[in-house]
């Protein structure tokens, strides 16, 4: 055990804190639309990938740095601490990158890696539809033999940033036998007539995920990932990114904690005295800071096995049942020492008011995305604890 | 950074495992509860010289620091194994060593010639020391209740609270003035007693600053936040054992939905809590600052987490695990237990809100 940064560690985090202290303040705002926030995000991401920061520990021969994962969690540490943009990124580098590293045939890699660190290209991942959602193979979309290659169509949902992308990831029925066994999974370029992308208002009335409609879209054969009918496996793989990318923490709980008790240290309770006396929200906040640290030594762990090369364990499984649940419960709280005004409507409210409103919504998307809370359940106690599947 | 076990610590651990299955199967541990002596026990500890690990080599100890002892707890925990006479000896030791020159007095502790109490009520603190004592010359009274290890000590440190600090006060058990009255818990595999001082003789050891006695009073939270850990995997492991043999309408009752999902919750706690311990454990050995408080963090956690399983855990066995005859109640007394020892989860939630600086 040793949770100090190795000296080479160490030196990287200090340059890192200083060049991102030197960058980070002139950015100023990111705009909310999400079409905006990519064009703004655009010349940051090029910053980065030249100041050698992206793609960190992707192998070298793919644009990235070699870095280890260690280095590569540092680096997100000092972004969140510095108030770096949020990525945008992390569909096409955090999912898809890595599934084409481990899947992809030489030509893929060459062609779609480098773009992805430079910013060039978002995508997204078609895989939900309207029938096949916890139950992802009993997805209907088909892919059916066109020439060199395939038309594909169906209907794909809870796409996020589809209206952005330039590629996506797709899974698709090519028929070689039923469920698992009969999917392909492909990369669709998304600029393409057969490609119908429409918003989905989410319950907070922002559109950041789209229904897709593919009628007839067209992808060449040399986009298909892995063989023809193995899609299954490969999709695994990205669900497994999916997963540690949400439980290593896409979200800075350190910093919501910090928050919630300068929130409780400027709020006064009805009766005129300060909130922080209070016993049951002392208990209470203390209790939420004790599960956030134990979050993040839990995302430590599984970077230290990642780092040793070795199969992640059990607690890369429960990772995001621990994480999802906490997060939900952190904005919750802080917005019940709000009162209604922490449930006036975002676009109307003071913005720091406004950011627990929509991160306490995020995060019930976040339970459900990847795969929801009951079906992470139901994984875990198959596959971790070896109990008979019903 | 590195979250892993050295080798060492490994073969440590299976080691006390190996020697904790040849010696102390639940058959035995049945007996201890139905009154059986628990002497032997304590032999075997001094034997293997499990009361040395993590004490110093050159204080007569077998080296190796928190994380082994850790290690040991979490075993026995999982053993239902008594615990008390290493806590208690922890402690003991750990207020003595950390005043010049007391701890060669409690030297015998280590070899067995002697057993010492740390004479403060087990529910509480012990870095709060005893209020309740007067010290009159070199002579004690007053009452001290619910003592762990009381009964069957040869030596009792009495802390006493004087200026931002505690006063050790060492007493022989059998001393005139000494009187330990012996309290059943509901876990029976350790001892407790009330402990009544009338101007019984005591020596003066010295004074142990208030951090010092803080580290020690997080390294026993640890402890027990290790041996619940332990206990609760224990329990993890024979819910699912029995959900998968147990058949009703017709299918082993592990392939329902609301089963698995309660096995699984109990995963996510207990993964959490193997996390937070290692990670204080570790702090707390190289003098981190957040160490003290990631102890606290990981006794509240983990020690509530040990009675959601033990809940749970009984409720997936159905009337079976509501019976004297099955092993569950073992574990399930030892992890309510352990959530009151040395002070509720309550008690350094409060102390963590104190120290975050909520105002």
């Amino acid at each position: 055990m040793d949770f100090r940064d190795a000296p080479e560690d160490a030196t990287f985090r200090e340059r890192v804190r200083a060049w991102l202290e030197r960058e980070v303040p002139a950015l100023g705002q990111a705009p909310d639309r999400l079409e905006e926030r990519v064009e703004w995000w655009r010349p940051w991401q090029r910053r980065l990938h030249d100041a050698g920061y992206a793609g960190l520990a992707w192998p070298r021969e793919y644009g990235g740095r070699g870095a280890s994962v260690l280095q590569q969690a540092i680096f997100y540490e000092e972004c969140d601490r510095a108030g770096a943009p949020d990525r945008l990124d992390v569909i096409s580098a955090g999912f898809a990158g890595p599934t084409l590293i481990e899947h992809g045939s030489n030509a893929q890699k060459n062609r779609f890696l480098d773009r992805i660190l430079t910013g060039e290209d978002l995508w997204c991942q078609l895989f939900s539809e309207p029938g096949a959602g916890s139950d992802l193979a009993s997805l209907t979309t088909r892919a059916v033999r066109d020439g060199d290659g395939w038309r594909i169509h169906g209907q794909k949902v809870w796409t996020s940033a589809a209206q952005v992308a330039e590629y996506a990831i797709l899974l698709a029925r090519t028929g070689e036998g039923e469920r698992h066994r009969g999917i392909s999974f492909f990369i669709l370029p998304m600029r393409q007539s057969g490609v119908e992308v429409r918003p989905l208002r989410q319950m907070l009335g922002g559109a950041e995920f789209n229904e897709v409609f593919l009628d007839g879209a067209y992808v060449p054969d040399e986009l298909l990932v892995g063989p023809l009918g193995g899609g299954w496996k490969v999709a695994m793989s990205t669900l497994g990114y999916e997963r540690a990318a949400i439980a290593t923490g896409r979200v800075n709980t350190l910093r919501l904690l910090d928050e919630l008790i300068a929130l409780v240290n400027n709020t006064k309770g009805t009766d005129g005295r300060a909130l922080g006396q209070d016993a049951f929200i002392r208990q209470k906040v203390a209790e939420l800071y004790g599960r956030m640290t134990l979050q993040r030594i839990t995302g430590k762990r599984i970077l230290s096995t990642l780092a040793e090369g070795g199969a992640p364990g059990p607690e890369a499984s429960t990772a995001k049942l621990f994480i999802t649940p906490l997060v939900e419960e952190i904005c919750d709280f802080a917005l019940s020492l709000i009162g209604i005004e922490g449930q006036e409507e975002p676009g109307d409210a003071d913005p720091a008011r406004a950011r627990w409103l929509r991160l306490a919504y995020q995060a019930r998307g976040t339970s459900i995305a990847g795969g929801t809370t009951f079906i992470q359940r139901n994984i875990l106690a198959e596959r971790v604890l070896g109990m008979k599947r019903d | 950074m590195r979250f892993a076990f050295s080798e060492e610590q490994e073969m440590l651990r299976d080691m006390i495992h190996a020697a904790l299955q040849r010696e102390v199967g639940l058959d035995k541990v049945r007996r201890w509860v139905d009154g059986e002596d628990l002497s032997p026990f304590d032999a075997f500890l001094v034997r293997n010289a499990w009361l040395g690990i993590g004490v110093a080599e050159d204080a007569g100890g077998q080296g190796g620091g928190l994380i082994e002892q850790a290690l040991m707890f979490e075993a026995l925990g999982r053993s239902a194994a008594p615990s008390g006479v290493l806590l208690a000896s922890v402690g003991t030791l750990g207020f003595a060593s950390r005043v010049p020159g007391a701890a060669e007095q409690l030297r015998g502790l280590l070899e067995g010639d002697a057993t010492g109490a740390l004479c403060v009520s087990a529910g509480l603190p012990a870095d709060q020391g005893v209020s309740q004592v007067q010290i009159n010359g070199e002579r004690l009274s007053g009452v001290v209740p619910m003592v762990l290890e009381a009964p069957g000590a040869s030596h009792l440190l009495v802390p006493i609270p004087a200026d931002e600090g505690l006063e050790l006060w060492l007493l022989q058990a059998d001393a005139p003035g000494v009187e330990i009255q012996p309290r059943r818990l509901i876990d029976r595999t350790r001892r407790f007693g009330d402990v009544h001082l009338q101007d019984a003789q005591a020596r003066y050891l010295g004074r142990l600053p208030r951090d010092a006695a803080r580290e020690v009073n997080a390294i026993m939270a640890l402890l027990i936040a290790a041996e619940s850990l332990g206990a609760a995997r224990r329990m993890l492991d024979m819910t699912v054992e029995y959900v998968g043999q147990r058949v009703q309408f017709g299918v082993p009752v592990g392939s329902f939905q609301a089963v698995k999902h309660a096995a699984a919750e109990i995963l996510v706690d207990l993964e959490a809590a193997h996390s937070g311990i290692y990670y204080a454990a570790w702090a707390l050995s190289e003098g981190q600052a957040d160490g003290v408080p990631q102890a606290w963090i990981a006794k509240a956690f983990t020690t509530e987490a040990a009675v959601r399983t033990a809940d749970r855990a009984l409720m997936l066995h159905g009337a079976i695990g509501y019976t004297w005859e099955h092993d569950l109640q073992l574990f399930y007394k030892r992890a309510k237990l352990n959530q009151e020892l040395l002070g509720s989860p309550r008690t350094y939630r409060e102390r963590l809100a104190e120290s975050l600086e909520l105002h």
